[in-house]
């Protein structure tokens, strides 16, 4: 890993090495001259997300099951991501909560002899047992209070049934449990008006749901009781290991597939024009696209590697969209025809998701290209509001239909803004595969990027993307993202210095995506909240 | 009460009989006790509230409005459905919604604004496509105030499903929401018919899980749970911010709302208790493909029916006094495959009126106006169900392709214990802000307010008379 503090050097960033914040750890660092527009805000509790739910099972209890995917209420978006920071859980949702816990907890007590080895007193064991996965549960140490009252209850339900039931009991209040459910973020207050720092305790949970979307680990915790997480370079140390630890790729997942907006449901395609198009086909394609994010960040890859990378990873059911060979059930690595698709915005679930149940949708591209790369919102309708449109376009082709749009003034500022990249992305069809013609007519994808930093001409997708993949805009909104999927809200004024640092490090490091999650984790963003 | 069961049996599917559904799923153990309020009916029945809700707008504006006026009316093709149900419908001509519409991504705000008559809310920063995923109501939505207003006194304060309402596609549904509990706080439309049922009609706690014995291993264990579940809550409570304050203690609401339902203890192990007059609907005793969430797009008439059922069936036991069915949704990325329909409704609504005048007409037909038939079968005491019933129909938009939400369609329908006279096609001959409406439903159930939610508004609307 590259730093970009002065401190440290290239291949000596272990433990010990020096971090900016370390001489004051506990105040925010100042980023030159920056002055931030206002004070940070609070940071929301977030409830786990459904993925987070399952991977904590599977972390706690050895064994993974989908009962949170099953069961669960859908996670809420806020700030563009899972993050279910805003709204309530009601009696019909803690239902749910109740009976995928009564389900996880009836297969786990089955294992409860895995989960306890004891020798000797069983009673102490399982007193043991409940302190320890509580404290990962909860991500700090359990009180006494709890403990005792959690080790009643066990007592009390082996009198009436027996220990296999009284650990049944104590796993299913665990799953519900709101110190498991909630991630508060309240921190502790600093020299500095209005700014609190996370306790240790809630910045190892930060850490592991932001880097492994799950619970910590005992080595974590330790960390954070022995004070390491108070110090940038103690969490620089843990940030190394734990993104080098396998379920760092929870987080690429999760975050890869909530950046480009594919979701785990089938969109629905016309059978008629797709017949295979499946919800097998799209878990391949969406697994594919989850393992190309993930391979180029864990292989080294930088921005333009995601943007415009030949990376895939193509099964037996994909191929035919991916136009390769494949009799594998698993999914493969192969290299793309960087001149055909490349990078993320090409991935067949992409195009997919963003394609119509018939025909490709170019201003859902277009606009997700503007509002999710560049960060840019369309320009306001006119004030006088946008008429009917009503022109004959019963025999016209989407990039005609387009066309005439912009011939109206009302309709000109946002078609403008959006159609040309959207008609960028004409070679994929509905599905997301590539093809040269549509209906007989060689397909014209060709147009001009504006309104960027990196404008210009382009004959299609790929030429679009070598040139976006250029732009400090990007560079820019790119990292904003992971911010806002690392702290569970929108980036505000008092955020400003911290997320323009964050893009410092990003560029400084050759655009590294890894050094991206890596500099968001010590950032003054990430290990600050207002407390106000 | 007739002693049959309400539920009426759809098409081909397997139905077993609620007692072996009950027994396959339970191992014999377990049932919540039954409030078989209606028994005797010797008390007057309540009056309760249904709203069913449209998406994306009627799609062809000259076929929506009747011909004729006062009693003396016909429906327009697109209602022709109800045309046999006149007698019970009030149809107004014109409701105006309002929202802010100053920017794209509008229908989650039209969305939100239907049933609170509140302009809704969503962050200032990020950009659109962050904003459109966080847009939240900023106030209680009609039915949950009513359900506030009357639904004490039973197990649920209300039942609120939805088919089709949830996402899909990637997309957000918490946007979609029309039903909300207060600010940020939207009641997400449950669409698993099972869920539903097992809330309602079985001890839900009891009913999916069988225990792996006949003895009931569970006995106390949900009061012991959720104490711990209140303890922590009350920890949490002291320690975090005003914002997440808010959240804790909805999450406390939600729990003593389900302790209020829990059997007493020792009483949850058994046979089903009698219900008396009141019978529950009976299951299907698999998840066939019909019930699949994902299969909206295909099964809707079948889901909706078996939904507007099970929610006639819970207020006839008194489970519930309010109902909300959410029938697609704002936006709306799936098609109506069980009309031959490819295109998704979002898709209809802009660019095939025609088709999405079709949606509507058939939407209506299997969702209002399967209620209102229904409506008129159940009886209720002497009367039929129709006559203690508040209900309406409602959509965010009139002209969905121009995302308008003026005009606002709005029906009513039933009796509402005497107070609603039916049977008449009300033209305010100009806008009445639909607020007016919302005003004079909160009335009909007794609050003695002149104004609800955020938007102007004239008063409670004359021609009801509430």
């Amino acid at each position: 890993m590259v730093s970009a503090c002065t401190g440290g050097g290239p291949g000596n960033d272990g433990e010990g090495a020096r971090k900016p914040g370390d001489e004051m750890p506990d105040l925010p660092v100042q980023e030159g001259e920056c002055r931030a527009d206002g004070n940070l805000v609070r940071s929301p509790m977030r409830r786990l997300t459904v993925e987070e739910f399952d991977s904590a099972v599977e972390d706690l209890f050895g064994e993974r099951t989908t009962k949170g995917f099953e069961l669960l209420p859908s996670d809420e978006v806020t700030a563009g991501y899972a993050n279910n920071a805003v709204i309530t859980l009601q009696a019909s949702h803690v239902e749910k909560f109740q009976l995928a816990a009564r389900q996880i907890a009836e297969l786990a007590s089955k294992r409860a002899d895995q989960l306890i080895s004891c020798g000797g007193d069983r009673e102490k064991c399982v007193g043991e047992f409940i302190d320890r996965v509580s404290k990962r549960a909860f991500s700090r140490p359990i009180e006494s209070v709890e403990h005792e009252l959690f080790l009643k209850i066990y007592k009390d339900k082996v009198a009436k049934t027996n220990h296999v039931e009284g650990i049944r009991l104590f796993v299913e209040i665990l799953l519900q449990y709101p110190s498991f459910l909630y991630r508060p973020v309240v921190g502790e207050t600093t020299a500095q008006e209005g700014i609190s720092k996370l306790t240790k305790w809630e910045m190892a949970s930060r850490l592991s749901f932001f880097l492994w979307g799950s619970v910590p680990d005992d080595e974590l915790l330790d960390a954070a009781s022995a004070g390491k997480l108070d110090l940038p370079s103690g969490i620089a140390a843990q940030v190394k290991r734990m993104m080098a630890d396998p379920r760092f790729e929870r987080t690429l997942r999760a975050f890869s597939l909530q950046w480009f907006h594919v979701g785990a449901n089938l969109p629905i395609k016309n059978p008629e024009e797709f017949p295979d198009f499946d919800q097998a086909l799209w878990s391949s394609l969406r697994d594919g696209m989850a393992k190309s994010f993930s391979r180029t960040v864990t292989t080294g890859g930088d921005l333009s590697a995601v943007l415009a990378g030949p990376s895939a990873y193509v099964d037996r059911r994909t191929a035919k969209i991916y136009g390769v060979q494949s009799d594998s059930d698993a999914l493969e690595f192969v290299e793309t025809n960087p001149a055909q698709r490349g990078g993320m915005m090409t991935q067949a679930g992409v195009m997919a998701t963003m394609g119509n149940t018939e025909v490709s949708r170019p201003i859902k591209r277009g606009l997700f290209v503007r509002n999710r790369l560049f960060c840019q919102d369309p320009p306001p309708p006119p004030p006088e509001g946008v008429p009917p449109f009503e022109a004959d376009t019963t025999n016209l082709t989407v990039r005609q239909m387009l066309e005439a749009h912009r011939t109206k003034p009302a309709c000109k500022s946002c078609h403008a803004f959006f159609d040309s990249i959207g008609l960028a992305f004409s070679n994929f069809d509905g599905v997301g595969q590539y093809r040269e013609s549509e209906k007989g007519q060689t397909i014209d994808a060709s147009g001009v990027l504006d309104q960027t930093d990196v404008d210009g001409s382009f004959r299609n997708a790929m030429q679009m993307m070598n040139l976006i993949k250029g732009s400090k805009l990007v560079q820019a909104c790119v990292a904003t993202q992971v911010v806002r999927f690392a702290i569970g809200r929108l980036e505000e004024g008092g955020d400003k210095c911290s997320v323009e640092a964050t893009v410092r490090n990003f560029e400084s490091s050759g655009q590294s995506m890894a050094e991206l999650f890596s500099s968001v984790a010590l950032s003054n963003s990430f290990r600050f909240t207002g407390s106000k | 009460m007739n002693g049959k069961p309400l539920y009426n049996r759809y098409g081909a599917i397997d139905f077993a009989s609620r007692r072996n559904f009950l027994k396959a799923m339970t191992g014999g153990a377990a049932l919540a006790p039954f409030v078989p309020l209606l028994q005797a009916q010797a008390a007057e029945a309540p009056t309760r509230l249904i709203v069913v809700t449209g998406h994306n707008g009627w799609g062809e504006t000259d076929k929506w409005y009747p011909t004729g006026s006062g009693a003396n009316f016909t429906m327009g093709s697109t209602c022709n459905s109800l045309e046999p149900f006149k007698k019970d419908v009030i149809f107004f001509k014109d409701f105006e919604g309002r929202y802010s519409s100053d920017e794209a991504g509008v229908h989650p705000m039209a969305s939100a604004n239907l049933l609170t008559g509140s302009v809704a809310t969503r962050p200032a920063g990020g950009t659109i496509f962050e904003r459109q995923d966080a847009t939240r109501a900023t106030s209680i939505s009609i039915d949950q105030y009513v359900a506030k207003l009357i639904g004490k006194s039973t197990p649920h304060e209300s039942m609120v499903m939805g088919c089709g309402a949830e996402p899909f596609a990637a997309g957000d549904h918490i946007g979609g929401s029309v039903s909300y509990k207060g600010a940020s706080e939207p009641v997400v439309a449950e669409s698993d018919v099972f869920v539903v049922f097992n809330r309602f009609f079985a001890n839900a706690s009891n009913a999916l899980s069988p225990p792996s014995s006949k003895i009931n291993t569970r006995d106390g264990d949900d009061r012991s749970i959720l104490d711990a579940v209140s303890k922590n809550l009350g920890w949490l409570k002291g320690r975090v911010g005003v914002e997440d304050i808010r959240r804790v203690d909805a999450h406390l609401d939600g729990i003593r709302e389900i302790e209020k339902r829990l059997p007493p203890l020792g009483k949850d192990v058994g046979e089903p208790i009698d219900l008396g007059m009141c019978v529950a609907p009976t299951m299907p005793t698999q998840r066939l493909g019909v019930f699949d969430t994902k299969q909206a797009g295909r099964y809707l008439p079948q889901i909706v029916h078996t939904q507007i059922d099970m929610m006639l069936a819970a207020m006839a036991c008194d489970q519930t006094r309010v109902g909300l069915l959410q029938i697609g949704v704002t936006t709306g990325l799936w098609p109506p495959q069980f009309m031959g329909l490819n295109k998704t409704l979002h898709d209809l609504s802009h660019n095939f009126n025609a088709d999405m005048a079709r949606f509507t007409q058939r939407t209506l037909k299997e969702g209002f106006g399967y209620l209102l038939g229904r409506l008129n079968e159940v009886k209720d005491g002497s009367s039929p169900m129709m006559r203690n019933v508040a209900a309406f129909w409602c959509n965010e938009f009139g002209d969905g392709d121009a995302h308008q939400g003026s005009p606002m369609p709005i029906i009513a329908a039933g009796q509402a214990g005497g107070k609603w006279q039916t049977g008449r096609y009300i033209d305010f001959k100009g806008k009445r802000r639909h607020n007016d409406f919302l005003v004079s439903v909160a009335r009909t159930f007794g609050a003695n307010i002149t104004k609800f939610g955020g938007d102007p508004t004239a008063g409670p609307l004359p021609e009801l008379g509430v």
